[in-house]
């Protein structure tokens, strides 16, 4: 049996969090890991459901998305954190790999596109997403 | 007549015995007597002499005595010489007392000496006291004379003090040929020095500015004429050519020869007049910055309603494409999820219809939300744009600006570079054109409006077209201006143009405006490339090689290579590699194995997580800490791209 890969999902939005469980339902090497809405519980519920990866909105208000990656990063060394936003600002960009992040992503992205990313992740891929690679990854 | 001059004594009688008596009797120290023996004799005396007294006998031959008394008396000189009558006869004293003009006494004879010496004692000192009071007065009359002219001369002088240090200066002037009078400070008003001003009609005029010289001298006239007072300002010329002004006031006053005389203070106002004129340029220079001011803060005012305006749209439309952003998310990921589930024909086709609305939407909110950033904030998304998704992104925000009936073709190859502007100022940008373009369309049928991209050299064109009434020379002229407006002020604000204008001048492009009345208007955008990883000499792809232990900076350094066109290779180190850039740790590669790589080719760069040796190959070797930054990361794979591909490529001067 091979091992699914293990998907937390952190937002406060429930459509959201429903809807990407729905999808990922369809992928047989993907496995859904749970929702926290609230973003104090995070931590918790990460240590107890141990993902391989941690989707993590950072549009939630009043909630450093970037402290509790760091945070996760420090308590579940084998959780790969993925940041998810609305927003592609690219100083976020810079700060979700200091933070120890594995990927930004667009909450734009095409469904093809977020499940390659995650995939990537999974197989131990930073990360972009291609809107944002244009002005991050820049020219000699 | 001196005090000291004796007095004289006449004595008349035809005996000279008498004579000799009164002689005898009167003479004295300080009084002389004179002695006539008839009438006649004693009038021609009286011609010559002035006498205190004159004794007369009364009965004497020839002229007696009352009648030489009477021509005595009707002499002017003599009128009131004192008489004494010499006479026998008591009686004769009534008829004496006719004689009355002048002191007149009688003394009987024979004479008492006494009686004598005491009566004419009596008028000699009158006329002593006389002369000494005639003589006291005139003294007095001299020193007060002296004293009044001291005064004069003083009060003068004071006045004189008091004209130089106001400036002024008096005259006076029976306008002939020669001033009457001036005082000293007129003619230093003139710029005379002392005595060098001859006060001539001629030169006084001279000194009157020729511009004002015939209205001055007319109305000086006509003041002299009518008896008038007078109060002007002119200008004169010094004697050393530079101009001033006065103020002369007077009036003519009638002499005792009947002529009338123009008597007048002159006031140097120079300085007034200069200070006046300074007044008015700074009043003037004031009005002018108060106006400018005015439109300064007019315009930072309309800039400021502007700005909290677009802020106001900003912030609900960033607000609206987040929210949809949120909501489209789970639509999709839905829509996606049914997609992998066995469908019958017409309900995957529904399928399909829903996604697709789903995609336009999601478009529209990503362009609502550049649309909403603040173009002040340079940063806020970058400072490229690729034009095929950005179109994509913004195509139906433009088309529901522009009105329904309106026909919108959009030519967008996919193949086109990025632009050096940032997203959402282009954005706005095109934004305003389109806008313009829709309300120049504004009742016009069968509108059209063209938007279109390409390439020319190295720059983007992006063009705005519409078939519009087209703008005048003037209005062409003037649209980029702030403020310039053909729209009523409710409408529009006049800073649409303005900024894009701005936009793109500040993104290194340029704006070109074609437009004729009646042939619509087509507005170009230019824009720069944005420069891409200029391709390597190798067709094919450079080789990255990464060995650090950390696999996430690993896979984010390794993503930055990819984008910058390398093939990147992770896993252990291997010193005989064909990659020309390294990234390695400490744990993964001995310092010692470095010199070694980099030696075999010059184009090597090798980028090190920790301290690394001392030698830097030239800067080959770049070392950043064993716990580096995304920013420190990112500046030495870039560093690194560039250096090693500097040496492969043509040399091509900047």
């Amino acid at each position: 049996m091979t091992t699914r890969t293990r998907v937390l999902c952190i937002d406060d939005n429930r459509l959201i969090a429903e809807a990407m469980q729905r999808r990922l339902a369809f992928e047989p090497d993907v496995a859904w890991a749970g929702w926290v809405e609230h973003a104090c519980d995070a931590l918790a519920a990460a240590l107890e459901a141990q993902p391989d990866i941690v989707m993590l909105d950072i549009d939630m208000p009043e909630h450093d998305a970037f402290e509790l990656t760091r945070d996760l990063a420090r308590r579940l060394p084998n959780a790969k954190v993925v940041m998810f936003s609305g927003h592609v600002r690219t100083e976020f960009i810079d700060r979700a790999v200091d933070a120890g992040a594995w990927g930004y992503l667009s909450k734009n992205e095409s469904m093809a596109e977020l499940l390659a990313a995650i995939r990537r992740v999974a197989a131990g891929e930073f990360v972009l997403s291609p809107d944002v690679t244009l002005e991050h990854g820049r020219h000699a | 007549m001196t005090a000291n001059d004796p007095i004289k004594i006449l004595v008349v009688d035809d005996l000279p015995e008498k004579l000799l008596v009164y002689s005898s009797i009167l003479e004295e120290p300080g009084q002389e007597v004179l002695a006539a023996r008839s009438a006649e004799e004693a009038l021609r005396l009286v011609l010559k002499h002035e006498f205190a007294v004159i004794l007369l006998d009364v009965n004497m031959p020839g002229m007696d005595g009352f009648e030489a008394a009477s021509i005595i008396r009707g002499r002017r000189r003599s009128a009131h010489t004192p008489i004494i009558f010499v006479t026998a006869h008591a009686d004769e004293v009534h008829a004496l007392r006719g004689y009355s003009h002048g002191a007149v006494d009688y003394i009987l004879a024979p004479v008492v000496p006494e009686i004598l010496r005491t009566k004419v004692r009596v008028f000699v000192e009158l006329l002593r006291k006389s002369r000494e009071i005639q003589r006291q007065g005139e003294a007095l009359r001299d020193l007060q004379a002296r004293e009044h002219q001291r005064q004069l001369r003083e009060t003068n002088q004071r006045l004189d003090l008091a004209l130089e240090a106001g400036r002024m200066g008096t005259c006076e002037w029976d306008l002939g040929p020669q001033l009457g009078s001036w005082s000293p400070s007129l003619a230093a008003i003139f710029g005379y020095a002392e005595g060098e001003f001859t006060g001539s009609a001629f030169d006084l005029s001279r000194c009157i500015h020729p511009q004002d010289r015939d209205w001055v001298l007319a109305t000086l006239r006509e003041a002299v004429k009518n008896g008038e007072s007078i109060r002007i300002e002119h200008r004169i010329i010094r004697r050393t050519g530079s101009e001033g002004w006065v103020e002369l006031r007077g009036r003519s006053i009638p002499q005792e020869s009947g002529l009338p005389r123009f008597v007048g203070v002159c006031m140097d106002i120079s300085e007034r007049k200069r200070a006046e004129a300074e007044l008015a340029r700074y009043r003037a220079h004031l009005e002018d910055l108060v106006r400018e001011r005015t439109a300064a803060l007019e315009a930072s005012h309309e800039q400021l309603r502007l700005s909290d305006r677009m802020a106001a749209i900003g912030t609900l439309a960033a607000g609206l494409g987040h929210d949809m952003g949120n909501l489209l998310l789970p639509m999709r990921m839905r829509l996606d999820a049914l997609a992998q589930l066995p469908l019958p024909p017409e309900a995957s086709g529904d399928l399909n219809a829903i996604a697709e609305s789903c995609e336009y939407l999601k478009r529209l909110s990503q362009g609502l939300r550049l649309f909403a950033l603040n173009p002040e904030d340079a940063r806020a998304s970058g400072s490229h744009t690729s034009l095929a998704s950005w179109w994509q992104e913004v195509a139906p925000l433009f088309r529901n600006v522009i009105r329904r009936d309106i026909q919108f073709d959009a030519h967008f190859p996919a193949d086109l570079s990025a632009v050096a502007i940032a997203p959402h100022l282009l954005t706005q940008a095109v934004y305003n054109l389109v806008q313009n373009a829709n309300d120049a369309l504004r009742n016009q049928p069968r509108g059209v409006i063209r938007i279109s991209a390409a390439r020319s050299n190295n720059k983007a064109v992006i063009e705005v077209a519409d078939n519009g009434p087209g703008m005048s020379e003037e209005v062409l002229r003037r649209c980029l201006e702030p403020f310039f407006t053909t729209k009523t002020r409710g409408i529009s604000t006049g800073l649409g143009l303005a900024l894009v204008h701005g936009a793109v001048h500040n993104a290194g492009g340029a704006i070109d405006i074609r437009s004729r009345p009646g042939e619509g208007a087509a507005f170009r955008l230019t824009l720069p490339i944005a420069e891409v990883t200029a391709p390597g000499v190798n067709s094919s792809l450079e080789t990255a090689c990464i060995a650090i232990q950390s696999a996430r900076l690993a896979a984010y350094i390794g993503s930055l290579l990819r984008s910058l066109d390398f093939d990147v290779q992770a896993g252990p180190w291997s010193g005989d590699s064909r990659a020309i850039i390294a990234v390695v740790d400490d744990v993964a590669c001995r310092s010692e194995d470095l010199p070694a790589f980099l030696s075999v080719d010059p184009r090597r760069q090798v980028i090190v997580l920790g301290s690394g040796p001392e030698n830097r190959f030239d800067g080959r070797l770049i070392c950043i800490g064993s716990q580096p930054t995304a920013a420190q990361a990112r500046a030495a794979v870039e560093a690194a791209s560039r250096q090693c591909r500097a040496d492969s490529r043509e040399e091509v001067p900047a």
